[in-house]
């Protein structure tokens, strides 16, 4: 109506602009060239956190360290569980060799990794009591795109057919071809040369 | 008659192209948004550009006939211009055009009614 009458919409009218604060969501980049172990440890802690569309792709680089400190937590726990408690030796003053049992350094490292890695799960809220901690990202805006008009479809369409056309008017021009070299090359045998 | 589908089909789809080209322009003078009107099937098209052409005959025919030689031709969309948009509303509410219900070019419409 505006179009047709020259004129503007009122400010009133208008649909507010969306000044919200929140961000608009969007799914962790994976680094290129990730070997298959990090693929899977990524998919395993970021995979469900995708749905919850708390993510932005700004949060790929700390879900990237996260990736890295749970793989070095896994080989580390795996000498922790092995060797969970090692023999020290030492000298004492009299000369006297002593012997005790300590926790091995392998489990302390475990140890911390461990709390380390919680707390980070915590920045993304993968964790039972920091679940509801992150926000819902904003949706994406509806950007339908330019709408294909019919005289567009149909030019597509005749485009198409004609494409169509092309290729079987070349397929029969090669059968042709074929067909023709075949017949030359049966009047080229001399049916007096065969001996039966 | 052609038998080869390809040019079947392509026969059918100039047609449909031709009919929008040659009634679209009256049916976007007539007032209808170009946007709306570039959706409408070759056959709906038609069908609307009839309906103002019919509605408009007679003015048309009186102030836009154009005679060269023995051929007669009417401006249908200089005398839909020549109009006020209050005339283009009240004809707009006249006709009350509402495209062909089922969905389908006007071919399948062909089709049909050559099929009945």
């Amino acid at each position: 109506m505006h179009r047709l009458q020259g004129t503007k919409q009122h400010a009133s009218t208008r649909a507010p602009e969306d000044d919200s604060k929140s961000f608009v969501g969007g799914r962790l980049k994976m680094p290129a060239n990730y070997p298959p172990e990090k693929v899977a440890v990524w998919k395993l802690l970021f995979n469900p956190l995708h749905k919850r569309n708390t993510m932005t792709k700004a949060d790929s680089a700390a879900a990237t360290i996260i990736v890295e400190m749970w793989l070095r937590w896994q080989a580390v726990s795996a000498l922790a569980s092995a060797n969970p408690i090692v023999e020290v030796t030492w000298r004492d003053s009299g000369g006297t060799d002593r012997v005790k049992q300590v926790e091995s350094p392998a489990s302390r490292m475990a140890t911390t990794l461990e709390h380390k890695l919680l707390a980070a799960l915590k920045e993304f809220s993968a964790t039972p009591a920091s679940r509801e901690k992150t926000k819902k990202t904003k949706e994406p805006a509806h950007n339908p795109g330019k709408v294909m008009t019919e005289l567009e479809r149909i030019s597509a369409g005749i485009a198409e057919l004609k494409e169509q056309q092309a290729a079987e008017a070349q397929r029969n021009e090669e059968r042709d071809k074929q067909a023709d070299a075949d017949t030359e090359a049966l009047e080229a045998i001399n049916l007096e040369d065969i001996k039966i | 008659m052609t038998t080869n589908p390809l040019d079947a089909g392509l026969f059918t789809l100039t047609h449909e192209m031709h009919l929008i080209e040659e009634y679209s322009p009256i049916c976007v003078a007539a007032g209808y948004l170009p946007e709306n009107v570039s959706q409408l099937v070759g056959a709906d098209c038609y069908a609307l550009a009839t309906k103002i052409m019919g509605a408009i005959k007679k003015e048309a025919q009186a102030n836009f006939r154009t005679v060269k030689g023995v051929f007669e031709e009417t401006d249908y969309v200089a005398c839909l211009r020549s109009m006020s948009p209050r005339e283009l509303y009240a004809l707009r509410e006249r006709i009350s055009f509402l495209p062909i219900p089922k969905p389908g070019s006007y071919a399948k419409w062909a089709e049909a009614k050559a099929a009945q």
